[in-house]
């Protein structure tokens, strides 16, 4: 037989939907979904649903993402992030509520230096939630501030997702690296804004107040890490080197700074990080060839320009275009890992976008916001669920904390839909090139 | 005796996703040290080597995956605790991996012959080398998830013998 648009969109979602509630793994549910499609359709083969996902894999762009992922293991191997840790203490720890400052600066230093929101929370989280135990700071909230802080993992370039997106939708990686950058320092501080009217609340202690000598042996630790972000971002942005290669200089550094300069890494560390990196990778990268899949068949059938027929008849303008993004990117993140949700989604909206005039970099960002809202929000919210098993919470029991951090967020995630200059305005200045 | 086996090939997975990921790393930095040193001579293969591993590492990740339990899955429902809804509650997610796992097997086949038809662009190599990974993948997920569903079934069978 011969499905109409509509069937078969229907046949896909609804079948998707279905799986995932019967908690069929996200990679396989996509997959699935297509199989009914595929045998009933006469246009169609099997087999298309296997090459769809082999050309996915084709993408030297998608290798940078193992390796930005090795290079975060590396660093929280090789005690690269206590180092990052006692700089943040220096600079923040002086504040009421020392310690969850610490956290969001720490979670901005780790952020600029991995693209891994999961990295973060998994290294950062081992670290600071039990110091913030011991100190008297409410588990709710060490594990809320370390959840939620970690997203900025993939705000604050380099950011995997980014890279992801660029690869798909043919964007300026250097570009989308720049406009994550002003989004993301300010959900930083949006987050240590929200962590000092918690100490103020609840009377969180000050860490402590660091003399000069403290202070210059923080800067002179944590030195060497904080170059990684200069060659990553600089020779990306700069045109020097492509997100893959980047990737690997900024893994081959670490390893370095691991095994050689902090000798913190030893040969069999080596061997499992390589291992627990692959495994990693290889479950987030299983999910893209599958949701390509399933993403081509909704172009095949054309969803998304009745999508954006629907959309574009509404007539939203610039901001509720962007708003309308935002809340699907956000809907899609609590269900689904942040990499289908920008093949699937991220290509049908694209047009929208276009037609919504919203522009293309502003676009990635807003969406790439929303879906680190994703990482947070139960079912799927991978750092929740990473802080709170190292926390020995549920992540229900986090819930409340982590509304009130997410709150300040949101009201950033509008202000960017509202003035996307607020990302524009770097890679404007930085890239003119990128916007011809 | 059969989980003890498939138990220690994974580990051998394991081992060589370690490897894997190791050699990986070899390709892509010829690639930045030939760019921007010159020690090296450019070598056009290393982009398409680096994309056979990568679609291996890929492949092989998602058999361990299976065999752990570890791929992401969304639990919107609360988790059974009696047990003929714990057992339709497990055993459906196997059951469903299994029918990927013999779509996969079924067409991989097909889809290795069609590769075995072609040659990679600069390596010249048999695209049969990585096209293989689908059914082979295929394979022991049908595999893993037959013998994770015998397991959920006895944990069943156990539970209402010894309730009765």
């Amino acid at each position: 037989m011969i499905l109409d648009t509509a069937t078969a969109a229907t046949m896909l979602i609804a079948g998707f939907l279905v799986l995932i509630f019967i908690r069929i793994p996200v990679a396989f549910a996509l997959g699935l979904a297509t199989l009914p499609v595929v045998l009933l359709e006469l246009r169609l083969t099997p087999f298309i649903v296997l090459d769809r996902m082999f050309q996915s894999y084709n993408s030297f762009i998608l290798l940078a993402v193992p390796f930005f992922l090795l290079a975060a293991n590396l660093m929280n191997s090789g005690k690269v992030t206590d180092r990052l840790i006692e700089l943040a203490r220096v600079l923040t720890g002086w504040m009421p509520g020392g310690l969850g400052h610490v956290n969001v600066a720490v979670s901005m230093l780790f952020a600029g230096i991995s693209g891994s929101s999961t990295a973060d929370a998994a290294g950062i989280g081992k670290i600071l939630i039990p110091a913030m135990q011991k100190e008297g700071y409410d588990t709710r909230f060490a594990v809320a501030i370390t959840a939620c802080s970690s997203v900025m993992g993939v705000i604050i370039p380099p950011s995997i997702l980014m890279i992801v997106w660029g690869g798909v939708m043919q964007v300026s990686v250097g570009a989308l690296f720049l406009g994550g950058a002003i989004p993301g320092l300010m959900i930083g501080l949006a987050l240590m804004a929200t962590v000092y009217g918690f100490a103020k609340a609840r009377n969180y202690p000050v860490t402590a107040t660091p003399n000069w000598g403290e202070f210059w042996a923080a800067w002179k630790g944590a030195a060497l890490a904080l170059l990684t972000p200069v060659f990553v971002i600089g020779g990306i942005v700069g045109g020097l080197v492509t997100p893959t290669e980047s990737a690997i200089i900024a893994a081959g550094y670490a390893l370095i700074l691991g095994m050689f300069v902090y000798r913190t890494v030893t040969p069999k560390d080596l061997g499992f990080i390589l291992y627990d990196t692959a495994r990693f990778a290889a479950i987030s990268l299983f999910a893209i060839g599958t949701a390509s899949a399933f993403g081509w068949l909704l172009s095949f059938y054309d969803a998304p320009r009745l999508i954006v027929s629907i959309l574009t008849a509404w007539e939203f303008g610039a901001f509720g275009t962007a708003i309308l993004i935002a809340l699907l990117f956000l809907l899609f993140g609590l269900f689904i890992d942040a990499i289908p949700t920008i093949i699937i989604l991220g290509t049908v909206l694209m047009p929208v976008a276009q037609a919504g005039g919203v522009d293309p970099i502003a676009f990635a960002i807003i969406g790439i916001v929303s879906l680190a809202f994703g990482l947070v929000t139960p079912p799927y919210g991978l750092c929740l669920l990473i802080s709170a098993a190292i926390g020995g919470l549920n992540v229900v029991q986090a819930l409340r904390e982590v509304v009130l951090i997410l709150a300040p967020m949101l009201v950033i995630l509008i202000l960017l839909a509202a003035f996307p200059e607020i990302i524009l305005w770097l890679p404007k200045t930085v890239m003119p090139g990128a916007f011809r | 005796m059969l989980g003890k086996y498939l138990d220690k090939f994974c580990a051998g997975l394991r081992i060589l996703l370690g490897v894997m990921m190791g050699a990986l790393a070899i390709p892509v930095a010829m690639q930045v040290v030939s760019r921007y040193t010159g020690l090296i001579p450019t070598y056009l293969w290393t982009e398409e080597l680096a994309t056979f591993l990568f679609v291996w590492i890929v492949m092989i990740g998602s058999i361990v995956a299976v065999w752990d339990g570890t791929h992401f899955d969304v639990r919107i429902t609360r988790n059974a605790m009696r047990p003929l809804p714990r057992l339709l509650q497990d055993g459906i997610v196997h059951v469903a991996i299994m029918i990927f796992g013999a779509f996969f097997l079924f067409y991989g086949i097909e889809y290795t012959e069609f590769g075995g038809n072609q040659r990679s662009v600069m390596m010249r190599a048999n695209l049969a080398i990585t096209h293989i990974s689908v059914p082979i993948a295929g394979g022991f997920w049908l595999l893993l998830s037959c013998y994770r569903l015998s397991e959920v079934i006895a944990q069943y069978l156990n539970r209402e013998s010894s309730q009765t």
